[in-house]
Order: C-alpha cells, then structure tokens, then sequence
C-alpha cells in the first residue's frame, strides 16, 4: 500500500518507462499504448484522494463517440472522457488502501483498452 | 493521512458490498444480479437510478461498476459534453449502457470502507445528475 501520493509517483516512475514526469504527473510509454497518471484530490475531504489513469484512442472530432461509448461498456474499465479534445480510457483509483500490483494492473489494462478501442475505429 | 474511523467496516467482497447496498441505501436486485437504488436530493427534488453490478477482474480484483444514467438517445453533441464535463469530476467516465449516456466509475473496492464506497456511489450519481440537470435546460 502506498503511503502518500509521492510513494505512488515514485513507484510508476520506477516502474514503467516514462517520457515526461513531475511530482504530480506521469506520461507513460506502454507496449499497447501510452498513458498518463496523475493525483487528485476530493474538493470535500481533502483527504480523500483518487488517482486518474488515462490512456488516448482518438481526436474526439474523428470519431463517433456513441459508438466508442458502447463500446467500451463492455470492457472491465472502460468509461470515457475527452482530455485536450482527445477521446481517452480513464480510471481514477482510490489511493487509500491500494496496492502497487492493483496500480500497475489498471494502468496496463487502460492502455490495452485504449488500444483495442482504436481498432474499433 | 489515510487513517479510517474505529469501527468503519470494510468491505471484503461482493456479499459484504451487497449488503450495504440494501441495507443502506435500500438497493434491489434487477434480476441479472446487479443491484439498483435510488439517489435522492430532495431539497432539489431531483433524483439518479443507480446500478452497481460486480464483477472480478483479473489482478485488479474485485470491481463494482456504478452507473448512473444521463440522457437517453442522446445528440452527438450530448455526447461530446458528457466526455468533456466528465473530465472535470473526481470519478466517473462515460459509456452507453441499457440505452442511456451514462456515468460509469469501475471501482475495485475490496479492502474500502462503507462509508469510503458509499462517497463514491453518491459522487458518481451527483455527477451524473448535474450533467443530465444541464441537458435538461438545454431542452426547455
């Protein structure tokens, strides 16, 4: 289990290849596909904190969203947000009480579904 | 920082999460073995159907998809707005599921507490309420 954010940061950094990272972030280079990962923190308990693994399948203005929507309602991830006008896989993990295997799970598992989502394309 | 309160319990498993379900917030089973409650905000008078099923997956463990349903048959631009707002909330993504734009968190909660579990629960239908209250504006 990580104790803070910053034992988290220092594990994804340890454990993956990373193009570009900071206290609060990380780009990731993946086989199936990049991703990225950052903290955030709840605006009500500040002591609730999340952290958000995003992976990229597409500019949002190239696809058909609905299509992707459906689609990804069968994966085990799967929900969708666009980020810098860029359809991405996304999964926010609550920090507390995860385990660094569950982490590197998530974040391979989103770059795979974002892969397998651009093949939907 | 993480300390959880004496006496919160913890959730090991799909039974123990099922029972708070029902217990707490009054959930039925749907028949397909997911379990669906209603979210209420009654000082707004508005309220979310939510829809927590389960499923394990792989090293990630145990996983309770909670889905909130936005707009049925939605415009490509709803659709486009739902992706982009859901960006800005703690949890939740979008999918299409059962016939509505949704919000989705697939929550691995197997060592979370009940109350941690149901915070989430609340956030993803408050989420998602705020967006389909949005669309419905957009209507009138």
């Amino acid at each position: 289990m990580f104790a803070s954010w910053d034992e988290c940061i220092a594990h994804i950094t340890e454990t993956f290849e990373s193009d570009d990272s900071s206290s609060i972030h990380a780009r990731l280079r993946l086989e199936a596909n990049p991703a990225m990962v950052w903290n955030g923190t709840s605006t009500a308990d500040p002591n609730y904190m999340v952290v958000h693994i995003a992976s990229p399948i597409a500019p949002a203005d190239q696809v058909d969203l609905l299509h992707l929507a459906a689609a990804s309602e069968d994966l085990p991830l799967g929900a969708l947000r666009i980020l810098n006008n860029t359809v991405h896989i996304h999964q926010a993990l609550p920090l507390a009480g995860l385990e660094p295997e569950r982490l590197d799970q998530a974040i391979r598992l989103a770059a795979t579904e974002a892969h397998a989502l651009g093949k939907e394309i | 920082m993480f300390g959880k309160k004496k006496n919160e319990r913890v959730i090991d498993d799909w039974q123990g999460l099922q029972d708070v379900l029902i217990g707490d917030l009054d959930a039925e089973e749907t028949g397909s073995g997911a379990l669906q409650f209603t979210v209420e905000w009654k000082s707004e008078k508005r309220k979310r159907n939510v829809t927590v099923a389960y499923a394990p997956v792989g090293e990630l463990g145990q996983i309770a998809y909670i889905t909130a349903p936005i707009i049925e048959s939605p415009r490509d631009a709803q659709v486009r707005e739902a992706m982009e707002e859901a960006a800005k909330f703690l949890e939740g993504g979008v999918v299409f599921a059962d016939g509505a734009l949704s919000l989705r968190s697939s929550l691995p909660f197997q060592g979370m507490s009940r109350t941690a579990i149901i915070r989430v629960i609340r956030q993803v239908s408050a989420n998602a309420d705020v967006l389909a209250a949005s669309f419905e504006e957009d209507e009138e």
